[in-house]
């Protein structure tokens, strides 16, 4: 399906234990970015910083999606947490993998696997 | 004619002849018991909105429809004497003129005013860009509420299409506009085309309006997507199709009106018959046969509109785009160049790589070239065929060194928010070149089939 350049992502969140999981769903790009640089400031202004983006519905990331994510992932870092992608379709992993993101994010099948941080995708 | 038909048919909806199968009726009865749902809450909306009038800004929006429906209902009355003339007359002018025909491209019209006033109508409309859009629709019912609804209609498909060039999106919008701004009960069919004049590429929408029928070398092709009608549903899904067009090809869009002029046990038939006419009359020049077809109905109890479109030119070999610094100018380059990629086949991965290319290069043209400066433009220009996609992104800026830009894959770099642009136009395109000043960059993609010889 062919989706318009203004779509961004849309984020539902959702807690297990103390880990903040965001769903996201449509586009990580710079069209409509806002939504998601300012679900991130909440969520990391929180405190919250165990953080896995479950990214099975997202169709389309860019430089600047993967920009957000790695503020998150060096926040997180810093504050003993982490972020981990569950699920991403195979075009999105690919642009993790051509940035070599993959090497610092963990890749995962399963949100129950991302929070037990086993079967990291190599 | 008794007194009885000259009022508006909305208001003597037993004058509609009824549906004669089951499945008619229980839609017409299901569509006329949503009608009255929303009319229902529309009124406890004004009600609610009267007694709290006074109550501040907060009603600006309920002030202002309801200022709307009152105009609309003064208006009706106003013309509710001589409504069956004033009709005709709004029918007629309402009528597109164009201002300037895009060259390469002939549009043949032709439009009957059948016994009753209908709701037909068409439109031609230059779009930014050597685009062109045409439509052809029909309102439902009869008299002035028709012609009322063909004019608003026919302003909304104006409006939307100005900043727009996908017709989903198009359609989608008036399709929300009419269902906040017409009578209650009324809706329409609706065929949109949005037609690149260079490339040639179409892409269209069909809300539930006879199928246009496209002709290329003695065949026949009917240009039919999924969609519900305007005017009538909340989120009605409109499916878009997109083909490329080729030098000579016609397209015929009509109204069913039309469909009585061919003896037929039904409208499928009908519609199968005309189709066999237009494939037949393939030689003949466009405007006699789209006259020739108008005239085959004697004394047309319904309107019948016409809209035949030639292509003379063959496409051309490079278009050109520009654009203001603005990043949600890059929907509108987008909706240029993918369509092209995916009518030719180049398939979801190739189309992926060229919209993540595209979305970096011209993101940086607009942040780092011409530092956000919205008086400053962005050229894309582009050349696809069956082969290859050429892209070059050219900025209005003081250029820049590629060789200069740290290798964001680099370990040390890897931390950081941004600098990832540039990486992944290489990862992504087959070639990459810059010119020397820095400020255009071209990209090269292979079509999947091409990639194969060249290996």
């Amino acid at each position: 399906m062919r989706r318009d350049a203004a779509e961004g992502a849309q984020i539902s969140k959702e807690f297990k234990n103390d880990v903040c999981i965001l769903h996201l769903s449509g586009q990580m790009r710079e069209m409509g970015a806002d939504v998601l640089r300012e679900e991130l400031d909440q969520v990391l202004e929180n405190g919250d910083y165990k953080l896995i983006f479950e990214m099975g519905d997202v169709s389309f990331i860019s430089s600047t999606g993967l920009g957000q994510i790695m503020r998150a992932f060096r926040t997180a870092g810093q504050n003993d947490g982490f972020v981990r992608v569950v699920n991403p379709q195979p075009l999105v992993e690919e642009v993790f993998r051509a940035t070599k993101l993959h090497t610092l994010i963990g890749i995962f099948s399963t949100i129950e696997d991302a929070i037990d941080e086993k079967g990291r995708r190599t | 004619m008794s007194s009885a038909e000259h009022l508006p048919d909305e208001q003597n909806p037993l004058e509609h002849p009824l549906p004669s199968d089951a499945g008619g009726l229980k839609r017409e009865a299901q569509s006329l018991r949503r009608q009255l749902q929303r009319a229902q809450l529309r009124i406890e909306a004004l009600e609610k909105g009267l007694k709290g009038r006074g109550g501040g800004a907060a009603l600006g929006g309920l002030d202002d429809e309801m200022r709307l429906l009152a105009e609309q209902h003064e208006r009706r009355a106003m013309l509710l004497d001589h409504y069956e003339q004033t009709a005709r007359e709004l029918q007629q002018n309402v009528q597109p003129i164009m201002e300037a025909r895009p060259e390469g491209i002939r549009f043949a019209i032709e439009s009957r005013p059948g016994v009753r006033v209908g709701g037909d109508f068409y439109d031609i409309i230059n779009l930014s860009d050597n685009f062109v859009a045409f439509l052809i629709a029909d309102v439902s019912g009869y008299g002035l509420p028709a012609a009322v609804i063909m004019a608003t209609g026919r302003l909304a498909f104006r409006t939307y299409a100005a900043n727009q060039l996908k017709p989903r999106v198009i359609m989608e919008k008036v399709n929300q506009a009419m269902l906040r701004t017409t009578l209650a009960g009324h809706y329409m069919t609706a065929f949109l085309g949005v037609l690149d004049t260079e490339l040639l590429n179409l892409e269209y929408v069909n809300a539930s309006h006879c199928s246009p029928f496209l002709i290329r070398d003695g065949k026949v092709i009917s240009l039919d997507t999924e969609g519900l009608f305007v005017g009538m549903f909340e989120e009605p899904k409109y499916e878009q199709k997109g083909l490329q067009m080729e030098q000579h090809d016609r397209i015929f869009l009509y109204t069913d009106g039309l469909l009585k002029g061919f003896q037929a046990r039904d409208q499928r038939e009908a519609e199968s018959k005309l189709g066999q006419y237009l494939k037949e009359s393939g030689e003949q020049d466009l405007e006699e046969l789209v006259a020739q077809l108008g005239a085959l109905v004697q004394n047309p109890e319904d309107d019948i509109a016409l809209l035949g479109v030639e292509l003379l030119l063959e496409k051309a070999r490079r278009k050109t785009i520009s654009i203001s610094s603005i990043p949600s100018e890059l929907a509108h380059v987008e909706s240029a160049i993918l369509p092209v990629l995916d009518n030719k086949g180049y398939g979801e991965r190739n189309i992926f790589a060229v919209k993540l290319a595209l979305e970096e290069a011209v993101v940086n043209a607009i942040k780092h070239g011409n530092q956000l400066d919205d008086t400053k433009k962005v050229t894309i220009s582009f050349y696809i065929d069956d082969d290859r996609a050429l892209i070059s992104i050219e900025d209005e800026g003081e250029g820049f060194d590629p060789s200069a830009i740290a290798d964001p894959t680099d370990p040390e770099n890897l931390m950081a928010s941004s600098g990832r642009g540039l990486a992944l136009i290489r990862a992504y395109m087959d070639e990459v070149r810059f010119n020397e000043k820095g400020n255009e960059i071209s990209l090269v993609k292979y079509a999947p089939w091409a990639v194969a010889h060249r290996i």
